[in-house]
């Protein structure tokens, strides 16, 4: 997981796929990350590197969502493969996220 | 307050205990399906509607308690409160209260709702805020209403009659633990129907710190062609995470969209969006609630099919125009009547009129009767909201048992007259009680047993063979004859023997007798000994039948056939004098012709007539409604031997004229004072008949009732007791002599009698001078005054010689318990022994004895036989003939073994050593025709002598046992024949 703080937007590359075998360590990583930074007011979350999520990788998205709530900051999702853009408009998912949901399911 | 305002307010109790009917239905259907969106929108409106016309009546208690109701059953209908049992205590509670309201609502102001307005209440102030909805969403379902829906996807859906669902899905539960992928999973979903909208749970989900929930819950608006069962193979997910979507209330809320709007559109897009909450959708966790399109709006047709029958009787628009159609076409054919008539009276009717008048008849006659069956369809309501009603009854007999019971109805649609709905409702109250409270076992012994802990009970109604059948099945302890038997003979209704000899269907029949219940402890729920007899009267009267089949450990059914109506029946039409009167065929067992040749026997006042081995009381139709008739035994005419209830007795009328069908009209009022009538008819010919009410005639008039009774249950329950007739011959004591014993019975002048040669004689115009034998004369009594100048004449039968015993008076008819003869304390010649009968002393006439002792030997008995060495072995199922045999043989022969029936005399007959065998030919188990067929086969019996004993004299009997194998045939009350047979017996086996 890479972090980069662009002005006030702390951006966080995940390494490779959310999936039930690394999500619990990629939680603790996410509330150190945000712990290190109070001053960002937008977090994005960079799924570049990311070809799929499970369901207990959305699980954690939605879990940064919740935290992103809390501390009343922005929250959006950054490119996303076809396949998880696709999994998000599903579910409906993809608002919340910050993508831009090209259409009802 | 007017007229037109007393009709609006019966309207509105009419309606409103129909809604209170389905409510208290719905409500127990509720708690075993929580979350079924038909019951619960059922029941929201059936509240509301009783709230809404109570308004407008200004009965403002019932709106007060109509609208908490309303309200709570809003949050429980909109996912906001489960609807457990205590709740649904409290809303059975506040049906309860409606329903004492609406059946008084003029006072409806007096009683207290108090309690379970404040109980609901409370329930109210305890509900949290509502969770957001997508605007435009509030009229529908909760579970609904965070769906961003497309009314032109869900129009479109609804047009091609798809359902719509919404599918609830768990995304690692359903779906990767089944080795899919979310995304192929979702994909599949498209290919099955159209994905409306879907829903992200993220109420559970914490931020980062939080625990992570186990799983990520999304639902699915979903329409499809496929049914639910399909639908939940499809997907491959449990009944209870998919629901579906009520098409009325997705119809209601498409009139509120514009036709054509575009999809709603998506949020707006943001680069970093709020974090504001999301509509999502309701957390409720969602069930199957299959439904058609209609039921949600609870249909007031569909409503009316639920409750319960009452005075008046809702019939569908359809058939009401059927029958004006029927009547119009009626008004017509009469019209064409009178134009003939018309022309005719003129003189002027054409030929064509007069040959078309065959054809007017003819139309007349098939509308009339398309109409008839039309109004009888109308007359017809479903069972099932009768049936229905047995919900709300388990369900608080359960709670109140401690047992947990489950019931199911079949056949809820299944029509039948509403007069025997009215009339199944207790005794199917009855049986559905006792089958919880005595057949359902407690969950204990039921898991002991190997059961399942919830017993059901199963009430089905079918059409069968023309008739409805109804049966109240449950899954208890069964019927156990032996416990049954045991109580009946702890409350003295059987002996040891007698039940003994019981088999098992009869032993079943034992619950139906008056008094009896094996209940351990009697309950407030049942066990009173009241109520199967009650089942079984009420029934009989609505023209049913009552059957029994039980397995015990596995249950028991109680089966009910009815005639589909009472307002059309067969019937016996009759006469006396110039009238005509009919008599429900449904009561006609036979039709007897009488007259000099056969004529009724008179028994102190009363009437009573000898079929076969049975003396029938017989009520006189003309007598009892003062019409001049022959009144004497000897007129010619016809009884017609009734059923009632348990009782068989005759009617004599002067003719009988016809069958038919008739149908039943209401006495008018002048006439519904009288018993003797239950309605009137119009007969074919254009003449009244009335009905005879049967029960009303036989009221009070069966002198000898008890002897008359002989149903099923009779039979069962076979009295202890044996027959006698009670009368005095101008002394103070009463005399006793068996009813078999006795020919007839006449009244006749003491004038007539002639005295020769020291003894009585009276002379009969079609048969031989009688020899009349006084009591007083032959045994140890009180000597009477003279002869009063009417007196009865008892002709025995059975006997060789006319005689007949002279009786002063005829007192009655009379049950002598079997092991209440005493015949110790007054022996004599011609005194079987004495007895308390009624609460006097009386000396129980032997017959035979008496004979002699007046002087009519019987042949002398012959020597030769061994007697004293001989060993007699006897058959014989009645203990009062046992004794009377006993006695004859005793100290006639060597040993009398006694068996009870044929089957335990075959047992004996394996182990012991018999010279004769002497048999009754009708007993239970084994009949003596068919232990001396086996008898007969057997090399070691074929040669052993038998002597049957019956009642029945004719040569038919006669020729029918000498064919079975039986040697000699006597009667069983002639103890010298007996004898004489025996010895001839014993001489020709030995030459």
């Amino acid at each position: 997981m890479q972090t980069t703080l662009d002005a006030s937007t702390l951006r966080i590359v995940f390494a490779g796929d959310i999936l039930s075998t690394n999500v619990a360590a990629l939680r603790t990583e996410l509330l150190v990350t945000l712990g290190a930074h109070p001053e960002a007011k937008h977090v994005a979350a960079d799924l570049t590197n990311s070809r799929t999520v499970d369901s207990q990788g959305i699980n954690l998205l939605l879990a940064l969502y919740r935290e992103t709530e809390r501390r009343q900051v922005g929250f959006r999702v950054e490119n996303p493969s076809a396949e998880i853009r696709r999994l998000f408009d599903l579910l409906n998912l993809s608002g919340r996220f910050g993508l831009n949901p090209a259409r009802r399911p | 307050m007017s007229t037109a305002e007393q009709e609006m307010l019966e309207l509105f109790v009419q309606e409103a205990r129909e809604h209170l009917g389905v409510l208290e239905t719905d409500l127990v259907s509720l708690e075993a399906n929580p979350r079924d969106a038909a019951l619960l929108n059922r029941l929201f409106r059936a509240v509301h509607s009783v709230k809404g016309t109570a308004g407008f009546f200004g009965l403002t208690a019932i709106t007060e308690l109509a609208h908490v109701m309303e309200s709570v059953m809003a949050l429980v209908r909109d996912g906001r409160m489960s609807a457990g049992p205590e709740l649904i205590n409290l809303f059975l509670a506040g049906t309860d209260k409606l329903k004492a309201m609406v059946a008084a609502p003029e006072r409806s102001s007096d009683i207290s709702s108090l309690a379970e307005r404040e109980a609901l209440g409370a329930l109210l102030r305890s509900d949290p805020p509502a969770r957001p909805a997508v605007a435009g969403n509030e009229i529908l379902p909760l579970y609904l209403r965070a769906f961003r829906i497309d009314p032109e996807l869900v129009r479109t859906a609804l047009r091609s009659g798809h359902h719509v669902y919404v599918v609830q899905l768990r995304l690692h539960a359903d779906i990767e633990l089944k080795g899919q992928g979310i995304l192929d999973y979702l994909r599949e979903v498209q290919s099955l129907g159209t994905l409306i909208d879907t829903a992200t749970d993220i109420d559970e989900i914490g931020g980062l710190e939080s625990d992570a929930p186990a799983d990520v819950v999304c639902s699915l608006l979903f329409a499809t062609a496929m049914e639910p069962d399909l639908l939940l193979g499809a997907f491959d997910l449990p009944a209870d995470q998919l629901v579906q979507a009520p098409s009325a209330a997705l119809r209601d809320w498409l009139s509120t969209q514009p036709v054509l709007a575009p999809a709603a559109p998506p949020a707006p897009p943001a680069v970093i969006a709020a974090a504001a909450p999301v509509p999502a959708p309701a957390a409720t966790p969602v069930t199957t609630a299959p439904e058609d399109g209609t039921t949600g709006t609870a249909h007031p047709m569909a409503s009316s099919a639920r409750t319960k029958p009452d005075e008046t009787v809702r019939i569908s628009v359809s058939l009401l125009d059927a029958l004006m159609n029927l009547a119009g076409e009626m008004v017509l054919g009469r019209n064409q009547l009178l134009r003939v008539a018309e022309s005719r009276r003129e003189g002027a009717a054409t030929p064509a009129e007069s040959d078309g008048l065959g054809g007017i008849i003819q139309g007349i006659s098939a509308v009339t009767s398309d109409l008839q069956r039309t109004i009888m369809r109308a007359r017809l309501q479903p069972v099932g909201g009768l049936l229905g009603r047995f919900h709300r009854v388990l369900r608080d007999l359960g709670q109140k048992l401690g047992k947990e019971i489950q019931l199911e109805t079949v056949g809820d649609d299944v029509e039948l007259d509403r007069a025997l709905i009215e009339g199944l409702s207790d005794p199917l109250t009855h049986l559905v009680r006792n089958a919880a409270d005595h057949g359902i076992e407690p969950r204990e012994e039921r898991v002991r047993a190997g059961k399942a802990p919830a017993g059901r009970v199963r009430i089905s109604a079918a059409h069968l063979a023309g008739r409805v059948q109804i049966e109240v099945r449950d899954d208890g302890r069964g019927l156990d004859p032996a416990r049954l038997k045991a109580k009946a003979v702890e409350k003295g209704l059987l002996t040891p023997e007698q039940a003994e000899r019981l088999g098992e269907a009869e032993a079943w029949q034992l619950i139906f007798a008056p008094g009896f219940s094996t209940a351990a402890v009697v309950s407030d729920v049942s066990g009173r000994g009241v109520g199967m007899d009650v089942v079984k009267t009420n029934i009989e009267r609505l023209g049913g039948r009552v059957e029994i089949e039980s397995v015990v450990g596995r249950g028991t059914a109680i089966i009910i056939r009815l005639p589909l109506t009472l307002a059309i029946i067969p019937a016996l039409i009759v006469g006396c004098d110039d009238r005509l009167f009919a008599v429900p065929q449904l009561n006609l067992v036979e039709i007897v012709r009488t007259g000099p040749e056969r004529p009724l026997e008179d028994f102190g006042g009363s009437r009573l007539l000898r079929l076969r081995e049975e003396l029938l009381p017989v009520l006189d139709l003309s007598s009892l409604l003062g019409l001049p008739a022959a009144n004497h035994a000897g007129a010619s005419g016809y009884v017609l031997i009734l059923r009632l209830d348990r009782r068989r007795f005759g009617l004599r009328v002067d003719r009988v004229a016809d069958t038919e069908e008739i149908v039943v009209k209401p006495l008018g009022r002048h006439l519904q004072g009288t018993t003797f009538y239950s309605g009137a008819t119009l007969l074919g010919q254009g003449r009244i008949a009335l009905i005879l009410d049967l029960a009303g005639l036989a009221a009070g008039r069966l002198p000898v009732e008890s002897n008359a009774a002989r149903d099923t249950t009779r039979t069962v329950l076979r009295p202890p007791a044996e027959q006698v007739l009670l009368f005095r011959d101008g002394t103070p004591e009463t005399f006793a002599l068996h009813i078999a014993n006795i020919g007839r019975i006449e009244r006749i002048s003491s004038s007539r009698i002639e005295r020769i040669g020291g003894q009585d004689f009276l002379r009969q115009e079609n048969g031989p001078t009688l020899r009349l034998v006084r009591l007083q004369t032959h045994l140890p009594v009180t000597q009477p005054g003279p002869l009063p100048d009417e007196i009865h004449v008892i002709v025995p039968r059975l006997v060789d010689q006319p005689v007949a015993i002279v009786a002063e008076q005829i007192i009655d008819a009379a049950e002598l318990p079997v092991d209440a003869l005493d015949s110790a304390t007054l022996t004599a010649q011609g005194v079987l022994g004495t007895a308390s009968i009624n609460g006097a002393l009386t000396i129980v006439v032997d017959l035979y004895g008496l004979l002699r002792s007046a002087g009519l030997d019987r042949p002398a008995i012959p020597g030769g036989a061994d007697l004293a060495s001989c060993r007699i072995l006897l058959a014989e199922d009645t203990l009062f003939f046992r004794e009377a045999v006993r006695r004859a043989f005793t100290g006639f022969v060597g040993a009398l073994d006694v068996a009870n029936d044929g089957e335990e005399a075959w047992q004996r007959l394996q182990t012991g050593s018999y010279d004769v065998l002497v048999t009754d030919l009708e007993m239970p188990r084994l009949n003596g025709f068919e232990l001396v067929a086996r008898l007969r086969a057997d090399p070691r019996f074929k040669q052993l002598p038998v002597i049957a004993l019956s009642a029945r004299d004719t040569p038919e009997f006669h020729e029918r046992a000498r064919g079975a194998g039986i040697n000699r045939f006597e009667s069983k009350f002639d103890r010298e024949r007996l004898r004489l047979a025996l010895v001839e017996a014993l001489s020709s086996s030995a030459s």
